[in-house]
């Protein structure tokens, strides 16, 4: 097996593919990346058993072969080379030599065979369906940060994909906030599955926010196409909770609130919160909300911006993080803030022609 | 008792296992793991596990 290659175009693929590359796996080879050399293309996998990526990147080929070799040290020895042409050449003693045309320096790592890489047979039929992917990308966006990290509510450490009536929504939530995002699509049979979120993040990676990206929803797996890549997943298998049903029909009251106030003000007085609840007030009046901290030890803060309400002056206590995380990616310069009761959920969401918002669950007042 | 009662005997439904206890270590580790943010938001859904939160949120104000 002999190639070369243009480091920075290897390096991106390996960058992504390390994303699920396992350096703590008590497999090792599970810590390797699969190179694969035929026909002048140089095909490249990774895979943790539950999620996969394949690569396929044009290289100048002079015999080919497949290996497999450590994922980490690969990548070091690569990102350590100067820019330009990289020589790739398998020995006869199993190293794997690599070298760089400007600099005389000669790595040899060692491989592992092929045979025992975990590469399953991943499924090929399903329904298939393209979608923008800055329309993929957004509703990505939107929901991810919702999930749960508790591996304990594992049904909710995925984003739900949910199809039905020619409208595909992605909904993520951890118990006390709820992410929504919808997209109008037509493609064929209802289908509801949780994705991981591994190859979602792949996707935010890779996806340059042109063209197109095909999806394939099988039996058990879930298959994203860009251009030269595939990433593969398996679901999350259970029944995701009903989501519908803890969706605000509607709110008695909206604060309408410049974003960029809001979100500098939450960041101040985050400060002060305490770090173990992440809890701060607010309270709306006709004109101003007060943003504050409770009293803690090392002192509080407080901050006031303007705002437009016509309801009645109220106290809301939220956790900041669940504020901040959807501040972040609101790309409208106003914010609605909808509520009905300070003990029932809030919807954040941004002008009402977006197709995206957030539900969340206040915080007690009284502790 | 503060942190008797561990999530999953308090999931079990066993009323006996939840008043009846002694110290439960991994109750008391099930509630350490529980963040300040779970026991103080109220929950979006209404399952066991936030009920388990309520539960030792109860337990704690208890005895401060």
């Amino acid at each position: 097996m002999k190639f070369q290659c243009d480091k920075s175009l290897l390096l991106k693929e390996l960058t992504i593919a390390q994303e699920i590359v396992s350096n703590r796996s008590t497999i090792s080879i599970l810590s390797n990346i699969l190179l694969n050399i035929d026909n002048g293309k140089l095909v490249l996998r990774a895979t943790d058993t539950k999620t996969a990526f394949e690569s396929v990147i044009p290289v100048s080929a002079d015999a080919p072969g497949t290996i497999t070799v450590n994922s980490e040290k690969f990548i070091g020895a690569l990102k350590n080379l100067p820019e330009g042409l990289v020589y790739f050449d398998l020995q006869s003693d199993g190293r794997f030599q690599i070298k760089s045309e400007k600099r005389n320096i000669n790595y040899q790592l060692r491989t592992m065979g092929s045979e025992n890489y975990p590469w399953i047979q991943w499924e090929t039929d399903g329904t298939r369906f393209d979608i923008g992917q800055v329309d993929l990308l957004e509703m990505i966006n939107q929901t991810i940060f919702s999930v749960s990290d508790d591996d304990s509510r594992f049904l909710m450490t995925g984003v739900f994909f949910d199809y039905q009536d020619n409208v595909l929504k992605l909904v993520a939530t951890d118990g006390r906030r709820l992410g929504f995002a919808r997209h109008e699509i037509s493609i064929g049979n209802p289908f509801s599955v949780i994705v991981p979120t591994k190859p979602l993040n792949m996707i935010r990676k890779l996806a340059s926010g042109q063209g197109l990206i095909e999806v394939m929803i099988c039996e058990k797996s879930i298959v994203f196409s860009l251009d030269n890549q595939k990433i593969y997943s398996n679901f999350i298998d259970g029944q995701y909770p009903n989501y519908q049903r803890v969706i605000p029909e509607s709110q008695a009251y909206t604060v309408k609130i410049k974003r960029d106030d809001f979100s500098d003000a939450i960041r101040r007085v985050s400060l002060m919160a305490d770090q173990k609840s992440k809890r701060i007030l607010m309270t709306f009046t006709s004109d101003t909300a007060v943003i504050s901290s409770d009293e803690g030890e090392l002192g509080m803060a407080k901050e006031e911006i303007p705002i437009e309400f016509d309801g009645p002056q109220s106290m809301i206590a939220m956790n900041y993080q669940y504020l901040l995380d959807p501040l972040r990616v609101f790309p409208d310069s106003d914010l609605y803030f909808l509520f009905t009761d300070t003990k029932r959920a809030v919807t954040l969401r941004p002008s009402l022609e977006r197709n995206f918002f957030h539900i969340i669950m206040p915080m007690q007042l009284a502790d | 008792m503060l942190y008797s009662c561990g999530v999953n005997e308090y999931m079990s439904g066993d009323r006996k296992k939840v008043e009846n206890h002694g110290f439960y270590p991994q109750g008391f580790m099930a509630a350490k793991s529980l963040s300040m943010n779970n026991l103080l938001s109220y929950p979006l859904f209404n399952s066991p596990y936030n009920n388990y939160c309520n539960f030792i949120y109860k337990d704690l104000r208890s005895v401060q």
